[in-house]
This record gives structure tokens, sequence and C-alpha cells, in this order.
């Protein structure tokens, strides 16, 4: 997708929306998946990445890039005189601009991450989950989610009884 | 590309599942959320506390399958173990139900565990234990709620029991080799004696003292539900019950026995399944008591970290901190026959297993817990330097 830099191993990437995405093999390795892949040399032409979406396939690859432990590749983040911690903290606030997405495209992301199997992007939007459910009532939960409520309303009653006091 | 899917076993199955799933989405998009598939609802199920995870398993009829799935224990019902972990950080606790063998994160707000005191006893969910300076509160570990009950303070008249923050301390006494004031956690026995002004209700403003002073010191005291009493068991054997109900606390003496005490000797009062009084005796015998006398601020510390029991209450005695290691000997079960104010001794307890530990004593028919052994006594390690185990010790 962008200018590389010579010598560098390129794998493309293909949406099954047609698009295509070329992306250094160092970028895509950051998914297990991929690596797997790569690893078992069944890489080289393109790889279709199934369901998911270009849309979805340009963020994880945006994640992926700025996440990847390199040297100067993905840009300004790593070089040399920055300090680990300041890296990481840095990482940390471009993670929680990343993940301010709507519920839609989280729900893809998360889904993406599993089964693209990418560790750090799993975590993010799996704790992004977790810190919705922990910090809202069950009606926030319902509502941020879009889940839908599919209980009748007696079993509703039956079961807000039973947890009185979880839905403080 | 084709060949590529069909060469990755594992991810082809991932993908086909995917897809599957992806298909569940597009067509009914209302699901949303409800149709994430099971792992990744299981992983962010396994971070929740109990009280969110409560709350997840009642977002959808999906939802709530998978909650299913993680075997909540009938917390109303079953015995629990709570402990401290270090891996769930300072503002949670573990909470094992070992009913279901489960074990579930709990919020246990407050101050950090190496500035709590310890847990002393628990009823009906409740756990009694101090704060930073040593004031009781309650707490329910399973939903985090907190009750405040009246500081400390107003059960002595006098300040010497403090230090200059406020800390509960031992007085100095330079005649004992006390020679400064120390940390003192409250202990449970301090509050064997005291309750606030009937009806006993979190809330109230000062502790009243309802046994006279000079009453024999108390070693168990439990609360019958269904006769409103409570049942008071003297180190020296007796057993009184007292009625708060009244406008002032009648105390009745239902069997005098005169027996000595012993630091290596425990005694519980526990209600059998038909209401009859249970009298547990647990005999122990210390070992390795080499550790020299443990009574500074670090040790007692340390010691706070590893214990914690909502399955809890026995006062913490000299003895405890003296041995590094207990193990209990003998257990012997009466039967109290108010009656003819006797104890009797009881062979076996049928299919039934009693939980001994910082807890009100619980008898339970293992009828409806089968993961208990009948005729089994279920000890927590009253040791306070190793963090309770849940072990089953001796068959009676």
């Amino acid at each position: 997708m962008a200018t590389r830099e010579a010598g560098k191993k390129m794998i493309m990437l293909k949406s099954p929306d047609g698009m295509e995405f070329e992306v250094e093999e160092a970028v895509a390795m950051e998914s297990q998946t991929i690596r797997k892949m790569i690893e078992d040399d069944c890489a080289d032409t393109a790889i279709l990445i199934p369901n998911i979406n270009s849309k979805i396939l340009s963020r994880v690859i945006e994640y992926c890039n700025k996440h990847v432990p390199t040297t100067g590749a993905t840009g300004a983040a790593a070089s040399d005189t920055v300090a680990p911690a300041a890296l990481a903290e840095d990482l940390k606030i471009w993670d929680a601009e990343f993940i301010k997405v709507n519920r839609a495209t989280r729900f893809d992301l998360i889904q993406a991450a599993s089964y693209l199997n990418i560790k750090g992007l799993l975590d993010l939007t799996s704790q992004t989950t977790i810190d919705t459910i922990s910090d809202n009532s069950l009606e926030e939960i319902r509502s941020f989610l879009s889940t839908k409520n599919d209980y009748l309303p007696e079993e509703e009653q039956t079961i807000r009884r039973e947890n009185q006091w979880a839905f403080q | 590309m084709g060949s590529v899917l069909s060469y990755a076993a594992d991810a082809a199955t991932a993908t086909k599942n995917y897809v599957r799933q992806r298909r569940s989405t597009t067509a009914d998009d209302v699901a949303g959320w409800s149709s994430l598939p099971d792992d990744l609802l299981f992983t962010i199920m396994a971070s929740l506390d109990v009280p969110s995870l409560r709350r997840t398993g009642a977002v959808c009829k999906s939802w709530r399958a998978a909650h299913h799935a993680f075997r909540l224990p009938e917390l109303e019902r079953a015995p629990c173990l709570l402990y401290a972990c270090e891996e769930y950080g300072p503002n949670y606790a573990a909470l094992y139900c070992p009913a279901t063998g489960a074990t579930f994160r709990v919020p246990f707000p407050g101050p950090p565990h190496e500035k709590r005191g310890f847990a002393f006893a628990c009823q009906g969910g409740w756990v009694f234990t101090t704060d930073e300076i040593g004031n009781p509160y309650l707490l329910n570990p399973v939903t985090g709620a907190q009750a405040v009950l009246p500081p400390l303070k107003t059960i002595y008249g006098s300040d010497k029991f403090y230090d200059d923050h406020g800390k509960h301390v031992w007085p100095a006494a330079p005649e004992y080799g006390i020679m400064k004031p120390k940390i003192k956690w409250a202990r449970h026995r301090e509050f064997l004696g005291v309750a606030s002004p009937p009806p006993p209700m979190p809330g109230d403003k000062r502790w009243t003292r309802v046994l006279p002073k000079d009453t024999h010191a108390v070693g168990d005291i439990l609360y019958n539900d269904k006769d409103g009493l409570f049942y008071i068991l003297y180190l020296n054997g007796s057993i009184g019950t007292l009625d708060l109900s009244g406008p002032s606390p009648s105390l009745t003496m239902i069997m005098r026995r005169e027996i000595s005490s012993s630091p290596y000797h425990t005694m519980y009062l526990a209600l059998g399944s038909s209401g009859e009084l249970l009298q547990v005796e647990r005999k122990w015998s210390p070992k390795n008591i080499s550790l020299k006398y443990h009574d500074t601020y670090r040790d007692i510390n340390l010691a706070s970290e590893d214990d914690q029991d909502i399955d809890a209450s026995r006062p913490l005695e000299m003895a405890h901190r003296l041995v590094k290691k207990a193990s209990t000997v003998q257990l012997l079960v009466f039967k109290v026959d108010i009656e003819r104010r006797k104890l009797v001794k009881l062979r076996d307890i049928g299919d039934h297993a009693l939980f001994l530990g910082l807890n009100s004593a619980v008898c339970l028919p293992t009828k409806d817990f089968p993961a208990f052994e009948p005729n089994s006594v279920y000890l927590t390690d009253a040791c306070l330097y190793y963090g309770p185990m849940l072990r089953k010790d001796l068959c009676i």
C-alpha cells in the first residue's frame, strides 16, 4: 500500500471485496495465522483473507504497522532516540485513539483479531469490551453493544430477581 | 489462493467457523454482539468480576448460555473460600467455590491487602473485616457492597488504645516489655461481647456491650435464624443464649460446664440440618515452634496478605501466631441436648459435611452438594502464615 524500502520482503494480502494490500512480511507476520502460512511456505502469491473486508483489513494492517517491532521501517515511532518506556506510552495513546471506533467496527476488529491471531489487537479489543461491560448497567451494555434483548418479559423478570445485586 | 486455505488445516477450520459466524451476523444484523463467537466471549468473561459476569449473562440468550459454562456458584448456599490473590491485583480477591471447583474474581475494594485487617467472621455472605486503622466494616465480597459499622473507639472509652494517627494499638506496657504502642489489628474477640443497640443494624453509631464484663471468655457465637437467638459458647464449655429481640438484651445459661480452655483447642457451634445445635471441638497440635515471637508490623503484614476467608470465624489466638504450622489432630462432634443439658457425642454426621474455619461453622447436607463427601469435615487452614487451603483433613 505504501512505498517500501528496498530489500524488504513484501506480502500481498487480498480482501474478499477485491482490494489488494502490499505489506512487509514482518508486518503481516504480526498475525500468527499469516505467519504460519508464510512459514509453511504457502504464501508465495497473494494471501486471501476471507471475510475481512477491505475497510477492516486496512485498519488491521494499520495496527500491525504500528506495532511491528522494527527499527525505522514503520516510520517515526521506532527511532533509536526514543526510550522504550516513552515508546510504550506512545503506543498506548495510539491504541486508545485507534480503538475509538463504532461498535460495528469494533465487533469486526475483535473477530478479525481472533481469526488472524494478533494478540495485541485481540487484547486491545477484548479489554475495551471488558471495560464496557464492567462500567455500565445492563441497559447500557445492551444498547452499546447493540445486542438484542431476546428474553420474554417474564424471563427478564426472573433473571433480574435472581441477580438483583448485580444490576445496581 | 484457494490452495492456501486448504493447505493450513487449522486455519481452514477457523475460517469455516468464521464464515459461519459472519453469515449469521449478516443474516441478522440486529443480533450484533450477541453473535460474538463463544471463544471470544469466554475470553472476555474470564476477565470479568462476578457482578459484571452476572450482568453479562443477562444480556441475551446466547450470552446466558455461555455464562452458564462458568458455573457460578449458588452463592447464597454453597460455602466459598475467599483469599487474596496477587495475580488479581490489590482491589480483587479470589473466591473459590469448592462445590463447583470454580474460582472467580471478586471485587475487594478498600485499602490494599497489606494495610487491611484480617477477615474474621462471616455470615450469610458478609465478611466482617477491619480497615486500615482497625475499624470494622462489613463487606460482601461477591457484590463489593460494604456496610459501615460503628468505629472501634466506641467500645472503649479510653484513648490509650490509639496512636497519634488514630490507629488501633496495643497500649504501651513497660512492665510487660512493650515499650511503645504497637499496631494492633482489631481482633474478632473484641467484638464477641458487644453488639450495636438492638436491633443490631449496620449504621448504628456505637457499639454497646451486651455481655456483662465479668462473663467467661467467649469461644464462639452462633446466630440461629430459626429461633432468633444467639448461642454463645464460652471457653469453659458452657453454653448460653442471648436474646436481642427485646428492649434489653437477655442472657440465659442453658448449659454449664467447667472445662479448662487451651489454646490448642478450638470449639465451634453449628446447626445441624434439622436445626439441632452441634458443638464441634477441634484439637490441634503446633509443629515447628521455631519461629520467634512475631508481632512486628511487618510480620503481621505478611500474614494478612495471604489470609482472608469467607469461610471463616475463629479468634486469632496467640498460639496461632507462634507456630509455623498447625495440624488438626482430633475432631469431635457433639449434639447439644438442651433438654437434658448434656453433650451427646456423635459417631458420625451421616450425609452431611461440616465446614470449619474463620466462618460461622456450616453444616451442609451432601445430597445437595455432590462435590462434598458425606461424613466429612472440611477445614480451612487456621494458621495464618499459610494461605488458607481448603483441604479435607479428617473424616470422623
